[in-house]
């Protein structure tokens, strides 16, 4: 029966086909006449279609009566009648730019921009085009209004903090939950070329849904698929160079550090004289002739005339030697000679000193360091099934020698239509990480780049052989490039994401989604040490190897149930409802061992079996969440528009009484530019839009909360070879959610047929239940405990502006603007009976005199304020010192605290009191006495700023003729301060033998009376803590605007290309994080979160970019 | 279709439901604090780790008990580096900002976890026979006893935490504060927790094990207690004179004659657990290392720069250290003189060195006490830090013998033949004075680096019972030539108590006001 009916209809079909086909043809062409190729012609309600050639033009054989459909991806879609016409010239009309841009919500949703009542930005993927990433989430600075991205690290496998409208946590942190294709995972090791769009998802009525992880928002991301009608190949190349670009960091070569470091240690041998006439000080010359980098006793050769090598000797190590005939010959081989710079001060340095100049970082920085990065793509599809394939290589170097990066990604998206209402969708998403840091001698980027580079200049770097050396402070301050190679360090990680979904329609309206996703993330790495050199003849032999191994599997199982429909083409309702188990398990062991018989290999079986020499650990942690949720969004005639979600998330961190959290979210929108009432203004005032969204939602932050810390912990130990336990963690049973509830009004406005589009939000964000330290007395033996106890609220404003200012046929501009102001105040800390239930504050004097609490935290202040001794100038002369002047303060870095005291009192002390503290002098700080008290104490402290930043943003703009393609985007922070640590650090002299920068030179000293800086002396914190406390002098205002990315681009005229079959080819060349236009020039960044310690600064990077289509 | 629906929506309900019990997880790899205490292995293990806590306290003995004592070298050290705890500790320059310590020296987090153990063994813990239960109490006691005395000889009264407050699952932190205890008070507790002490540990059977506390620590520690409470008026404790002294004495007595002096000075040192030692914190490479590195020589600023005494340059590490110290602790070149060149504690305790571009050169010194082992060519800080030994036992007894009225000298000269190999100047008794100038002399030469200097100060008396801590005599010039200062001025004397650091007092209303006088 079936099969003569299926005969029946066969013939039928034939027969209509061969009689009554038609043949039509055309072009189809943008506004401006280009031909679009590749757009999708098909015969509505067949697979019978055709792809543009190069010309635009198309050939279809149709029904008489057919429609054909046209579509091309960022335009509208046509439908045209075939019935009364063969031939079509068709001009393609754009998609109204961001206002009809489909914008994917949770759980696989999707909503127009027309009728999104969130705050929801979508980052375009032309952000990832030009610039060369090793993730995804370096390319974020500036490009969503309240996202602020925090690029503090150089080093190319650097994952920036990423911070959604100031965070939840006190401190100001808390990062978006980060979705993949469904998955939750990072974007560390993410190649950004896979990413298809990505939305930041803001307030709390969009992010509701995700209830127990999301109050600091989601950034959800999507990979490529394959799209019905585009084949396509694609591959780009990118090649970079990457400068070195320390800001202001300029150490002073040879001859200036002689004079400076030999001056500051007489300065520092002769503060003052007792009774008896007899210089004193903070320490004595001895050592400016000792075998010491600013010391002459430095030796060429031995006792017996033999040259020294100095990594053998001690005594040949630093250049600096008293000039005498024997050594002239050095200066052949670049040595050079000069006046000793004390020469005047005492006959006993009346004398030359030849010296040698070597500069660490000439050995221990790669600049320009090259980065590389590929990318191949296939994708295609048809009615039935869509495929995408996309492979990718990055190779990124730093400019610290070792330090590299390297990333294989592959991305496979294909889904099937099995039967009519059966579609199969099936993923992989593979990453594969290798990199490798800092030299392993280097205790972290802040030491290696400003430790490490002060180590002094007088430096022999090498021998006579030509052989490096190591310098005489260790390891971690030596020649980090001498031991390199002697540290094997296999770092590798694996991220799998695995995916299959089928998805069952009921009817037109109503489906089913089952969804099941494997997350592998597993971390190998291995370690050995060869003997390396830890000192002048001095070898650490005890070759330590180590691996470890550690896999994270994360589960996630859901049921999606959708319904959509239409009624009267008014009421439109797209209800949702699902169920969800996540289950994470991560397991992992490691083994350690030393003492192998020779260096050769790390195998750990050749390791010693002492007692002792090898250890092993392996550790399992579990956690699971389990929810349902719901959302409806509906709209009456795309004119009022309302969305409800909620979620119930059980999680297993918590105890079982306070495990499960409802999380609500609504929305609602109403297009005011659809009444009746504004069709007048609809010329000027094309879209408009108010909307208001209000929601709920949880956060059990692993910074505070793991696993099992409810449950508290016995921690082991041990003490003479045995086991032991203590209490390590104090159960807290009592903990629950944080619960964040936003609140956020916004306007979307577009003018002159949406050629102009501003996005206004205002939102306040209240959390409460808030995780906080309760600060508990010293006695209780516990620090600090967490408690649900405080809230605390983010309020700001934030604006998004588009504006295409040219569109024709040749010249395009477009310039995106956005600014977002955030302030995030605490409300209520648990209670502790002291004044605004403030923790860790310290009292400063107010206006009055009067002592008032400041810093820490405190309820209705804002966290992150600095105080700081405040800098008023450099003392030119004794007189105007204030006589009695008493300075009690305490200062850093180990300072030793001496009291200090105007000339006065110092006149009055006797010798033994003198020898306990010291006299304040010209060249000394002119401390601000904030109650004129006479007395510099530790309350004597003003306000300089706050950590935070106000406000952050970002400004794109796009300029186009013909082919040529100009890229800016800037972005910028402002109202922060930076503490800067490092550089008073260095310009006090606190390590006692290494170098300073050039800013020393505008130093107060007796040949420069008008220095801005104070007296450069030996050991600043053991003298008057010029530079070794809080100082206002070195707390920038670090407002900065960067220029994150130039790029030029060019598109070859599609005449020239199309021999080669290229649909597209691409040139570019860009420039990355080319500088920051800022105030605060000595840190080596200003971008908030930056360490006050130096670090390791964004190299300055020039790209070249390569891009074909077939 | 209609039925996949309905299954559907049939299973994802009861995977709901019976799912919600798979949200129960707990701990794999440790205990959490539902199944602890439940079987002696444990308790055993807990006390292990008690010992581990004290071991991470052990600098408190130098930084408490002998930094102020005035022997320790100002400014910079003799090849430059500079000072570790120089101001305000080492000069005695406190202030109310300057305080030297913090937190009560961190000792309260160990009083936390000696408080629980006794919390449950008192309370708990069916399973211990009452021996094994006397034994982990004489050890819990003992320690609580040790960590009161260090804080009552630092500041006077504490505040007396003997519960453990905050185990309950919430904190109220109103409930937390507390009030400082007068120093009567605490000194009492210290005496309750030795009674309590030498009461479980008579319950069981003696295990002497250096590394571990025993019921001769016990007593040791009581020696201590009583002849500070004997000697050392602290606010309201008024110094008990005789009966205290009488209670020290039979402390001692327990001990005299269990232990012997090492013949050979240095090898107290560097033989671990040698029959002199009544109890001592381990450390080993591959567990623990300490600050010995502090303590001694920079090599690139020694070699090439230091001298031997006859003024040849080292070009050689001449103590083997490999990988050098940075030398923050030196003591003062007029304290080393003091020692007598036929002393075996002189050349046992300092290696000498020589510095300056001509002579007379000065001196410098390292400590030998600290110098760890070597392995697999590279230095380990891992020497033992002795806490109480046979020859401080013989030296109390010399203390208390000379306050009971009695002849201190046997005592005396069984310390002193041992540092001289036997040829020794004889000690004869003096007046109490000058008894007691004697054996702070014996003292200072023979625990040096070993916490009792400055305590030494405070409780030893001149004829007048006045501390020696105001005498000139007994103190030592930084500069070679220059006179003795005593370590503290008559008008300084508020400052024998620690000033208590603003964190502290701002962190509980009841402290606000609790600052030491003076400061």
């Amino acid at each position: 029966m079936k099969k003569s009916i299926f005969l029946v209809f066969f013939l039928l079909l034939s027969i209509v086909a061969m009689a009554q086909n038609k043949k039509v043809t055309g072009t189809v062409s943008d506004s401006n006449g280009e031909p679009l190729i590749g757009a999708y012609v098909v015969e509505v309600g067949t697979n019978n279609a055709y792809t543009t050639d190069l010309d635009g033009r198309f050939t279809l054989m149709v029904k008489p009566d057919a429609q054909i459909s046209v579509t091309y991806i960022g335009f509208e879609t046509q439908i045209l009648n075939a019935a009364d016409r063969d031939l079509f010239v068709i001009i393609m009309m754009p998609d109204t730019e961001a206002l009809d841009e489909i914008v994917i919500t949770a759980y696989g949703g999707t909503q127009r921009r027309s009728k999104v009542t969130n705050s929801i930005a979508k980052v375009k993927e032309e952000t990832f085009a030009t610039g060369i990433y090793s993730n995804p989430a370096q390319a974020l600075s500036g490009a969503v209004a309240g996202l602020r991205v925090q690029q503090t690290s150089g080093n190319p496998g650097a994952m920036p903090a990423v911070v959604l409208r100031g965070g939840t946590d006190f401190g100001g942190s808390g990062s978006p939950l980060v979705i993949v294709d469904g998955q939750i995972r990072t974007m560390n090791d993410m190649n950004p070329n896979d990413i298809e769009s990505m939305e930041v998802m803001k307030d709390a009525g969009a992010t509701a849904i995700y209830g127990a992880r999301a109050n600091n928002g989601v950034i959800l991301i999507t990979t490529k698929k394959g799209k019905e009608g585009q084949t396509q190949i694609s591959a780009t190349a990118k090649v970079s160079l990457n400068y070195f670009n320390n800001g202001n960091y300029r150490f002073l070569g040879a001859e200036d550090y002689l004079t400076y470091m030999r001056n500051a240690y007489w300065i520092s041998s002769h503060l003052w004289q007792n009774s008896k006439g007899v210089w004193q000080g903070i320490t004595n010359t001895g050592s400016l002739s000792g075998a010491q980098p600013y010391g002459t006793g430095n030796k060429y050769f031995d006792n017996n005339g033999n040259v020294l090598n100095g990594n053998k000797s001690n005594l040949a190590v630093w250049s600096p030697m008293v000039y005498t005939d024997d050594l002239a010959f050095l200066l052949n081989k670049g040595w050079k000679k000069m006046r000793d710079p004390l020469a005047g001060l005492d006959p006993a340095y009346d004398q030359d000193i030849i010296f040698k100049e070597f500069m660490l970082s000439d050995v221990n920085l790669r600049t320009p360091a090259t980065s590389q990065d590929y990318n191949l793509s296939f994708s295609g599809g048809n009615e039935k099934s869509h495929y995408y394939a996309g492979l990718g290589f990055n190779y990124s170097n730093g400019n610290a020698i070792t330090n590299w990066y390297q990333r294989l990604t592959f991305v496979f998206n294909g889904d099937y239509k099995i039967k009519d209402w059966l579609t199969s969708y099936s993923s992989l998403n593979f990453a594969d990480a290798k990199w490798n840091g800092l030299p392993a001698t280097a205790t972290s980027e802040e030491q290696y780049f400003s430790r490490v580079f002060s180590v002094p200049p007088t430096f022999r770097g090498e021998t006579e052989d030509g052989e490096m050396l190591i310098g005489v402070r260790g390891t971690q301050d030596a020649n980090q490039a001498i031991n390199a190679d002697k540290f094997i360090r296999d770092l590798n990680t694996d991220k799998f994401t695995l995916g299959q979904s089928f998805k069952i329609d009921f009817t037109k309206e109503l489906y089913l989604k089952l969804n099941a996703t494997w997350y592998y993330s597993d971390d190998k790495q291995e370690s050995f040490n060869k003997d390396y050199m830890t000192n002048v003849n001095r070898w650490n032999t005890t070759r330590n190897s180590s691996a470890y191994y550690d896999r994270t599997l994360d589960q996630t199982y859901n049921a999606i149930l959708n319904y959509e429909v239409s009624i009267k083409d008014q009421h439109n309702i797209d209800a949702m409802a699902g169920f969800e188990y996540y289950d994470t398990f991560n397991k992992g062991f490691s083994a350690a061992g030393r003492g192998a018989p020779t260096d050769d290999f790390m195998d750990l079986s050749y390791t010693s079996t002492e007692e002792g020499a090898r250890s092993i650990d392996s550790w399992h942690v579990r956690q699971r969440i389990m929810s349902l949720f719901a959302r409806v969004n509906y709209d009456f005639d795309s004119k009022y528009l309302i969305s409800f979600s909620i979620r119930n998330d059980g999680f297993s961190k918590l105890a079982k009484e306070t495990r499960w959290g409802v999380f609500p979210g609504v929305s609602a929108g109403w297009v005011i530019s659809r009444e009746d009432f504004m069709k007048n203004f609809s010329d000027v005032l094309s879209f408009a839009k108010l909307r208001a969204s209000y929601g709920l939602n949880g956060n059990v932050s692993p910074n505070w909360v793991g696993a099992y810390t409810v449950q508290g912990a016995y921690g082991s130990t041990q003490y003479s070879g045995n086991k032991g336990f203590l209490l390590s963690i104090l159960p807290n049973p009592g903990l629950m959610w944080e619960k964040s509830r936003t609140m956020e009004v916004g306007l979307d406005l577009s003018f002159m047929a949406n050629k102009y589009n501003v996005n206004l939000t205002f939102y306040d964000r209240f959390t409460k239940d808030k995780y906080a330290n309760i600060t508990l007395p010293s006695h209780s033996g516990v620090g600090v405990y967490t408690s649900n106890n405080g809230s605390m609220r983010n309020t700001g404003f934030e604006i998004e502006t588009s504006f295409r200012f040219l569109d024709t046929k040749n010249w395009k501009w477009n310039l995106n603007f956005n600014a977002a102001y955030n302030i995030n105040t605490i409300v209520s800390l648990p209670d502790n009976g002291l004044e605004n239930n403030r923790q860790n504050a310290y009292q400063v004097y107010g206006a009055n005199g009067q002592l008032i609490w400041v810093g820490g935290y405190q309820e209705g202040q804002r966290p992150g304020d600095v105080y700081a001794f405040k800098y008023e100038g450099i003392y030119k002369s004794e007189s105007e010192i204030r006589g009695d002047l008493k300075d009690m303060s305490t200062g850093n870095n180990g300072s030793n605290n001496k009291v200090l005291y105007g000339p006065a009192a110092w006149a009055a002390l006797s010798d033994a009191e003198k020898a306990k503290g010291l006299p304040i002098q010209p060249g000394d700080v002119k401390w601000k006495d904030v109650n004129g008290d006479g007395v510099i104490d530790n309350f004597d402290k003003v306000k300089v700023g706050n950590v935070t930043p106000k406000w952050t943003g970002g400004i794109f703009t796009n300029l186009s003729w013909k082919g040529l393609i100009l890229n800016i985007r800037l972005d910028y922070a402002l109202g922060h301060v930076i503490n800067d640590t490092k550089t008073p650090w260095i310009m006090g002299n606190m390590q006692g033998t290494y170098n300073t920068i050039d800013l020393v030179k505008q130093a107060w000293s007796t040949s420069n009376p008008d220095g801005y800086y104070p007296i450069y002396v030996w050991a600043d914190q053991l003298g008057k803590r010029n530079y070794a406390r809080q100082t206002s002098q070195f707390i920038y205002k670090a407002d900065y605007l960067a220029f994150r990315e130039v790029s030029l681009a060019y598109q070859l005229p599609k005449s020239w290309i199309e021999k080669l079959r290229m649909t597209n080819l691409e040139l570019s060349v860009s420039g990355q994080n080319l500088g920051y236009l800022t105030r605060a020039k000595n840190v080596f960044s200003p971008e908030y979160g930056a360490s006050g310690w130096g670090g390791y600064s964004l190299p300055r990077t020039i790209v070249f970019g390569f891009k074909v289509n077939f | 279709m209609k039925k996949i629906f309905i299954a559907f929506l049939l299973a994802a309900g009861t995977l709901f439901w019976s799912g919600c019990d798979s949200l129960d997880l707990g701990p794999i790899d440790y205990y959490g604090t539902g199944n602890f205490w439940s079987n002696a292995a444990q308790v055993e293990a807990y006390s292990v780790g008690i010992h581990n806590q004290l071991r991470s306290s052990y600098q408190m003995f130098y930084v408490m008990g002998e930094a102020r004592g005035g022997t320790l070298r100002l400014g910079v050290s003799s090849v430059n580096t500079s000072m570790d705890m120089e101001a305000p500790i080492k000069n005695n320059t406190f202030t109310k900002d300057n305080t030297g310590i913090s937190n009560w020296y961190g000792i309260y987090s160990r009083l936390l976890q000696v408080n629980h153990m006794i919390d449950k063994l008192e309370t708990a813990c069916e399973f211990l026979s009452d021996s094994e239960r006397g034994h982990y109490l004489g050890q819990a006691y003992g320690i609580r006893a040790l960590y009161y005395f260090m804080l009552y000889r630092t500041y006077g009264g504490v505040p007396l935490e003997t519960e453990v407050k905050v185990m309950g699952g919430k904190i109220d932190v109103n409930e937390l504060y507390m009030a400082r205890s007068s120093a009567e008070e605490t000194l009492q507790l210290i005496k309750n927790d030795i009674n309590q002490s030498e009461t479980n540990f008579a319950k069981s059977p003696a295990v002497n094990d250096c590394y571990y506390w025993s019921a001769n620590a016990t007593q040791f520690l009581k020696a201590q207690v009583y002849l500070w409470s004997a000697k050392v008026t602290t606010d309201n404790h008024t110094a008990g004179g005789t009966a205290d002294l009488n209670t020290a004495k039979a402390a001692l007595n327990t001990l005299i004659g269990k232990y012997q002096l090492q013949s050979d000075f240095s090898k107290v040192f560097t033989s671990k657990k040698n029959n002199e030692i009544i109890f001592s914190l381990f450390f080993d490479k591959d567990e623990a290392t300490n600050w010995g590195n502090l303590f001694m020589y920079e090599i690139a600023l020694f070699e090439g720069t230091a001298k031997d005494k006859d003024g040849n340059i080292y070009s050689k590490d001449p103590l083997g250290l490999i990988n050098g110290g940075t030398l923050r602790h030196e003591w003062k070149e007029t304290f080393v003189r003091s020692f007598d060149e036929a002393d075996t504690r002189r050349a046992g305790t300092f290696f000498e060195y020589y510095v300056g571009p001509s002579a007379p050169y000065t001196m410098g010194c390292v400590i030998k006490k600290l110098l760890g082992s070597v392995s697999d060519g590279s230095r380990k800080w891992d020497s033992d830090v002795i806490v109480m030994r046979y020859a401080d036992v013989l030296l109390m007894m010399a203390e208390v013998e000379n306050g009971l009225n009695n002849d201190p000298s046997p005592y005396i000269n069984q310390v002193r033949s041992r540092a001289y190999g036997g040829n020794h100047p004889v000690y004869s008794r003096g007046s109490y004075g000058q008894n007691e100038r004697a054996i702070l002399t014996e003292r200072n030469k023979e625990f040096v680096a070993e916490g009792s200097r400055w305590f030494d100060l405070v409780r030893m008396q001149d004829d007048a019972k006045k501390a020696l801590v105001f005498a000139a005599d007994v103190n030592f010039a930084n500069i070679p030539g220059d006179a003795p200062a005593p370590v503290l001025t008559e008008a300084q004397k508020y400052m024998i108590l620690w000033p208590i650091d603003k964190t502290v007092l701002n962190a509980d209303p009841l402290l606000a006001d609790a600052q030491n006088p003076g400061y």
